[in-house]
């Protein structure tokens, strides 16, 4: 087990090095940059600018830059925020926890909804319920993000007036304990029902597919041909096999939950990561849209091996070599 | 009754083309022009008839090469359909199917000259001058054009005598199927499929979609780009069926010119996956080893690639890139095909390997079957089911991108609407709380189209699996 | 919207970097307001607590609108009793004056921090925390610190903390925004490019007393010697060359001497200031100061909510409909310093033509358009010079009314004919316009494509290219496009903004426009001092700029602060923010 973890890990370094190639060459694509940029508003002179844009190595070669970057980052040094002016990496761990908030409410929601529904769909399958169901996941599924966030806001926020219109907190209020949380939640509840509605469609169809997948099994067969009673039979027998490629799912929704949802974040004023990593490609701010974008690729890798090894552990039939 | 709906066909057909002679072109002030005068006077001015003789010299200059592709196109079906009256010959049924919907295709093309009025659907209209020296000279003129009722007439009847000949082949069709005893696997998904209502009323309105985006620019009295302030704003009316925006373009106009960016995107977007990820799948999963390893890093890099964010910096890089905003949508299309293929390369990998392992590819590879024969004969048909219900989703899934990026302002650019950058107008404040009908209507055009398309893609899925049979 | 945030820092740091300001901004009685001011006689005079207003805002050519009906205001406004909430479109955390470059952050360092010299609501300078003197030719500058001014930790300032700016601004390392060589100070070159261990030109009289010497007699000067005061011994005890690191570790926990100290900061949601009880004009009246992160486009929205007291919210009809419907909305509204242009490339065989550029200008119908998008609430402008200034003169000028048939006139006699298709040709060419923009953008989304269809009247085709804020900015100081949509920022001065656009080869003479006569008349302007014989130079600049179009003046709109009237004592103006003030302010519901 230990040497198969090893082993991924070590496979995963070329990926993150090709991956890391790809975002630098395009990030190096974007014209303008950060000192023409700020120069516009400071009228500063033109020595003062090429000043500048030595010491920030605006000038240097793609692949000069591309080395210090590579070099700084096996030290896990992602270089300075020009925006934050502050460690990427800090500037990372600064933001990434609102997003979190809003992403694990997102998740929980998900979990709690998705598979009881995904089970009695299964269950039912052709039912009206079923049918009722399914519809529901595909709207999710189909619904974009913005749009949906738009006319949650347009209806409960602009036309009832009930939730906030935008931020995590009620702004100069200074709420502590219980009245903290029911205001932040007041402000999150909207974005976290967004993205969980978009994506709740999908974990639903998948948990169907996999009770379905397993109620087909001979095993079962056997088991009513038992007599057992159906709640027996699924509960029982057929649920917890059924749960397995399900577990899988938790490592998979590793980016989802730390990576921010740069849309929802941005329509709902979410000083979230994703808002970050927007606002920094306007401004040009390369280190943290790297560093962003790093951050994302690692995490999905690490998900995916997450992933495989909560299926080993779950399911002992498979064997991880 | 298959006899009853080709003769009706054929008299709709020939109604089509007596369209011609009906005005596809009024003017104000002046007779209109029919659509054997915009024929005829290809690439020639034409003195506009002026009915109250007071008005200065207009002319038109016909443009509209694929006015004459549409009626050739109209003709030959008509033969066609004659033929196959007289003489109940399938094949000419289906060719008929086919040229008529080439006729619609030439006439669609016709319709995506929007620069400036109505007009310009068929050509321009000049204001004629005396120069200084003696010379005729031309300026653009303000004169108002509508498309007139044989532009309409022909839009439908063509429509309807498609719908009426493919009625009557699904019916013969059917009664084929239902009088032999084979049944292939692709007629059984067919079965299983048309069971699925809302696969069915997924596929109606996607074709509804495309026919209203395509076609119905010709029912409306107002053009893509012309604006008029004066009128920005409204909210809905008897003019201005879903109101107007910011600049005083017609919603609905641009809701259905946006829709056809939204259309082509999905569609195109989603071959590019198939040609890309297929075929690095299918290499990979068919030669497997060091090949399939070396691919399936590459694969794993792009998965890795964070879709949003990568997308975004392409979005800001292609603004530099001199993309005029007509063709930054073909951009967009590249941008998220080829961050989405690996996902069906994938796929298609995955599929091919656990085919090989199959009992008739070990029965093929010991009759020593040539390589090429195997993959197009038993590889490929296997495969294309799971690249049919992938591509199906993926297409829903590129619209979505798509608009989102517009959305963000880095995907179509404005003037030309999508149905993304059109919800871009809430970013006014007021617009987004007192005047939604100007965003609105573009995100449920969106939404709408995804849900179609899944419900098709979801009733495939169910129809190819077996295991999903009732 | 983006555009909005570089609008307004272009706006500050052209309030910052004013020069030779001998001229008096609008004391002078041309002071009007940007539009015919409608609003006016409604509900704008007398009865309000006129104790509180005290502040002369017609004088500063500010509209000032109270509201009707304070009790309307929402609860959770109300029951603020000891905050003032603004609201900010964005913050980036960095409260160092010398190192942010976000306008809004900015706000909240005008709070927390005092500067030596100020600038007044009509643009001139004025001592700040320092009385200042300068000797008589101009070249010496000595700061002397008021009394009473202390660091939030009770130290008093000194000379040597005013030192320590000036060394931390002229370091190699340094890498923010500010640019002190334009002060001229006296060995800040041999000190940040050669090997001097100190600067010349600045030395410490006495613990309250700095003097600096310049190489080089300048009317800006004073501006770009503005610094604020920051404690050495907090920022970095002995400052060595090179030693920025250190300074910028404390960005984020700012120590200074202003109205508000620094209480906590969320990053992206809210800054929150409490006062400062040592304050040495007084004790701020209001106890808690809170900026309030709010997205783009929701400011209105969150004053109308009562999330927050006071908003700068996009001047446009709606806007001020729904602010003046809600009763308890006060609006403060007044000229922005700087106009909308539509950019040209002179050099461009097709614009070198002034018939040309004149045909262009008389096809734009500038005036549907900026009706349209900003109402009564900005004007067209013929001239680049704001209204409020003591140098517009728009006698005279042609105001280039909508004439389409004129502009073809003019196209005709420029060589530009109609072809056979309706298409304007000379030799061979057709004319068509690449027009960069950004968008969205409340401006560009209407006058791009009312342009775009006027011109195709005329025979040019107009393909629009849609660009953000950076990548249109460096192609347009690179002179790589043909024709583009910008703003502009103006100084109180005529001469400090302009004359580097408009003289050949300025450094902001984006535009390749090149007369010899402006050339001179520019230098003449600058040389003299008085007001009155300045006057009429500017005005024959302005009729000739009026003439040749270098670019095509579109409008020039107002700022609009809108404030729930629950707290009222802001003073403001064109050239200088309420900020600086704020310790004035009052709730007085």
């Amino acid at each position: 087990m230990w040497n198969y973890i090893v082993r991924r890990i070590l496979q995963m370094i070329p990926i993150i090095i090709g991956v890391s190639l790809i975002i630098f060459f395009i990030i190096t694509l974007i014209p303008g940059n950060f000192i023409d940029a700020r120069a516009q508003g400071s009228h500063m002179t033109f020595e003062q600018v090429n000043h500048l844009k030595e010491l920030y190595g605006v000038n240097e070669p793609i692949h000069i830059k591309y080395l210090k970057w590579i070099k700084g980052a096996v030290k896990f040094d992602f270089g300075d925020s020009f925006t934050h002016q502050a460690p990427v990496s800090k500037v990372i761990d600064t933001f990434v926890w609102n997003s979190f908030t809003i992403a694990a409410i997102a998740f929980l929601l998900e979990l709690l909804i998705a598979i009881p529904i995904g089970i009695i769909c299964a269950t039912r399958q052709y039912s009206k319920l079923d049918y009722f169901f399914t519809i529901i996941a595909l709207v999710g599924i189909s619904l974009p993000s913005f749009f949906l966030g738009l006319i949650l806001i347009k209806f409960f926020a602009v036309d009832l007036k009930i939730l906030p219109l935008a931020g995590l907190d009620t702004p100069g209020s200074n709420y502590t304990g219980f009245q903290f949380l029911f205001d932040r939640l007041k402000h999150v509840i909207l974005p976290a029902f967004v993205l969980a509605f978009i994506s709740i469609g999908s974990m639903m169809r998948y948990t169907r597919t996999a009770v379905l997948e397993i109620i087909r099994q001979d095993y079962i067969r056997t088991a009513r041909a038992k007599g057992l009673s159906e709640k027996v039979v699924i509960y029982k027998h057929a649920l917890r096999n059924a749960l397995i490629p399900i577990v899988t799912l938790i490592g998979l929704s590793l980016p989802a939950l730390f990576a921010g949802a740069i849309i929802t974040e941005s329509i709902f004023g979410i000083p979230g990561i994703g808002k970050i990593a927007l606002d920094a490609v306007s401004k040009r701010d390369y280190p943290l849209l790297m560093g962003f974008s790093m951050f994302v690729a690692v995490l999905t890798l690490a998900g995916n091996l997450l992933s495989d090894i909560l299926y080993a552990i779950v399911d002992p039939r498979v064997k991880l070599k | 009754m298959t006899r009853f709906y080709k003769v009706l066909a054929l008299l709709l057909l020939m109604f089509s083309v007596s369209c011609y002679s009906m005005p596809f072109l009024r003017f104000k002030d002046y007779a209109a022009l029919t659509g054997i005068d915009l024929i005829t006077n290809l690439n020639r001015r034409i003195e506009l008839e002026n009915l109250a003789r007071t008005a200065q010299i207009h002319v038109f200059r016909s443009t509209s090469t694929y006015l004459l592709l549409t009626l050739i196109f109209l003709l030959i079906a008509l033969g066609l359909m004659i033929c196959s009256t007289l003489k109940d010959c399938k094949k000419s049924l289906d060719a008929a199917i086919l040229t008529i919907a080439a006729a619609l295709v030439s006439y669609g093309l016709q319709l995506t000259n929007t620069e400036t009025s109505v007009a310009d659907f068929f050509g321009k209209i000049l204001l004629s001058t005396k120069t200084g020296n003696g010379e005729i000279a031309y300026k653009p003129s303000e004169i108002i054009a509508a498309t007139g009722i044989g532009a309409r007439l022909l839009v439908v009847l063509c429509l309807l005598s498609m719908a009426l000949i493919a009625g009557a082949r699904i019916i013969a069709a059917y009664e084929k199927y239902s009088d032999s005893n084979i049944k292939t696997p692709w007629s059984m998904a067919m079965r299983q499929f048309v069971r699925n209502r809302l696969a069915i009323i997924g596929a109606a309105i996607i074709i509804l979609l495309i026919i209203l985006c395509f076609f119905g620019p010709v029912f409306s009295n107002y053009s893509l780009l012309k604006t008029n302030i004066l009128t920005a704003k409204e909210g809905p009316g008897m003019e201005h069926l879903l109101g107007t925006d910011g600049s005083g373009r017609d919603i609905l106009t641009r809701l259905m010119y946006g829709g056809r960016i939204s259309l082509t995107v999905g569609f195109v977007v989603v071959v590019l996956e198939i040609l890309i990820g297929a075929a690095i799948g299918g290499v990979a999963g068919y030669y497997g080893g060091r090949l399939d390893n070396m691919l399936m890093r590459v694969v794993d890099i792009f998965l890795s690639l964070p879709f949003l964010p990568v997308v975004i910096i392409l979005g800001a890089v292609m603004s530099d890139l001199d993309v005029s905003p007509q063709r930054r949508i073909y951009f967009v299309m590249l941008i998220i095909g080829v961050l989405g293929w690996p996902m069906m390369a994938r796929l298609v990998r995955g599929q091919i390997l656990s085919l090989r392992e199959q009992e008739y590819m070990l029965a093929a590879e010991a009759l020593g079957i040539k390589d090429r024969h195997k993959i197009m004969r038993h590889l490929i048909p296997n495969v294309i089911p799971t690249i049919i219900v992938a591509a199906t989703l993926a297409v829903g899934d590129a619209i979505l991108s798509e608009s989102a990026l517009s959305f963000l302002g880095l995907g179509v650019a404005m003037p030309f609407p999508s149905w993304g950058n059109m919800v871009q107008a809430v970013r006014d404040t007021n617009d987004f709380m007192l005047r939604s009908w100007i965003w609105i209507p573009p995100g449920i055009s969106i939404f709408i189209t995804v849900l179609a398309v899944n419900f098709v893609g979801d009733g495939l899925r169910d129809a190819f699996d077996p295991k999903m049979k009732r | 919207m983006k555009s909005r945030v570089w609008f307004t820092a272009i706006i500050l740091t052209a309030a910052m970097a004013l020069t030779a300001c001998s001229g008096k901004a609008s004391d002078d009685g041309k002071a009007q307001d940007v539009t015919k001011d409608s609003a006016a006689g409604t509900s704008s005079t007398a009865d309000v607590n006129s104790s509180l207003n005290s502040f002369d805002f017609k004088k500063f050519g500010v509209s000032y609108v109270p509201a009707a009906d304070i009790s309307k205001s929402p609860k959770i406004a109300m029951d603020r009793k000891d905050s003032l909430v603004v609201g900010i479109s964005d913050s980036t955390g960095i409260f160092n004056y010398l190192y942010g470059d976000n306008a809004y952050d900015w706000y909240a360092l005008y709070t927390m921090f005092d500067f030596n010299v100020d600038v007044d609501y009509d643009g001139k300078p004025l001592a700040g925390a320092t009385d200042y003197k300068v000797s008589e030719d101009g070249l010496v500058y000595t700061f002397t610190l008021k009394d009473g001014v202390k660091f939030w930790d009770g130290n008093s300032a000194t000379a040597k903390d005013l030192e320590f700016a000036y060394y931390l601004l002229a370091d190699p390392k340094y890498d923010g925004p500010q640019d002190i060589s334009k002060a001229f100070i006296k060995g800040v070159d041999a000190y940040k490019n050669g090997s001097a261990e100190s600067i010349e030109g600045i030395k410490v009289l006495n613990d309250k007393t700095l003097e600096i010497t310049t190489d080089k007699k300048s009317g800006a000067a004073i501006y770009n010697l503005q610094i604020p005061i920051m404690e050495e011994s907090y920022y970095c005890t002995d400052f060595k060359k090179g030693d920025t690191a250190r300074v910028k570790e404390k960005n984020g926990s700012p120590m200074g001497t202003g109205q508000y100290k620094f209480v906590e900061y969320k990053p992206g949601q809210e800054l929150k200031l409490a006062a400062n009880e040592n304050y040495y004009k007084g004790v701020p009246k209001i106890k808690n100061l809170v900026f309030s992160v709010t997205p783009q486009g929701q400011e209105l929205q969150r004053v109308l909510a009562g999330e927050t007291d006071i908003d700068m919210a996009d001047v446009s009809p709606d806007n001020m409909k729904a602010a003046q419907t809600a009763g308890f909305i006060d609006i403060y509204r007044f000229p922005t310093n700087g106009y909308g242009y539509v950019g040209l490339n002179d050099d461009n065989p097709k614009f070198r033509d002034v018939k040309v550029r004149q045909a262009l200008m008389y096809a734009l119908n500038r005036t549907d358009v900026v009706d349209k998008v900003y109402g009564e609430y900005a004007r067209v402008v013929n001239i680049p010079e704001s209204n409020v200034s003591w140098a517009y003169d728009d006698q005279g000028v042609d105001t280039y009314d909508f004439n389409l048939e004129k502009a073809g006139r003019l196209l005709d006699e420029a060589g530009w004919q109609l072809n056979s298709d309706g298409k304007r040709e000379k030799d061979g060419k057709l004319f068509t316009i690449k027009f960069s923009c950004m968008s969205p953008h409340a401006v560009t989304d209407i006058l791009v494509p009312v342009m775009k269809d006027d011109y195709s009247k005329l025979g040019i085709d107009v393909t629009v290219e849609n660009l953000d804020w950076p990548t249109l900015y460096e192609k347009a100081t690179n002179k790589q496009l043909e024709a583009y949509f910008m703003a502009a920022g103006l100084t109180p001065d005529p001469d400090t903004s302009q004359a580097t656009v408009f003289k050949t080869n300025g450094p902001q003479n984006y535009y390749n426009y090149s007369n010899p006569e402006i050339d001179s008349l520019y230098d003449q302007g600058i040389s003299q001092v008085d007001i009155e014989s300045r006057k009429p130079i500017y005005k024959k600049i302005y009729k000739i700029l009026n003439n040749d179009l270098p670019i095509l003046y579109v409008y020039q709109r107002s700022d609009m602060w809108v404030s729930n009237a629950r707290v009222r004592g802001y003073e403001i103006s064109s050239f200088k923010e309420f900020f600086h003030n704020i310790y004035k302010c009052e709730i007085t519901k």
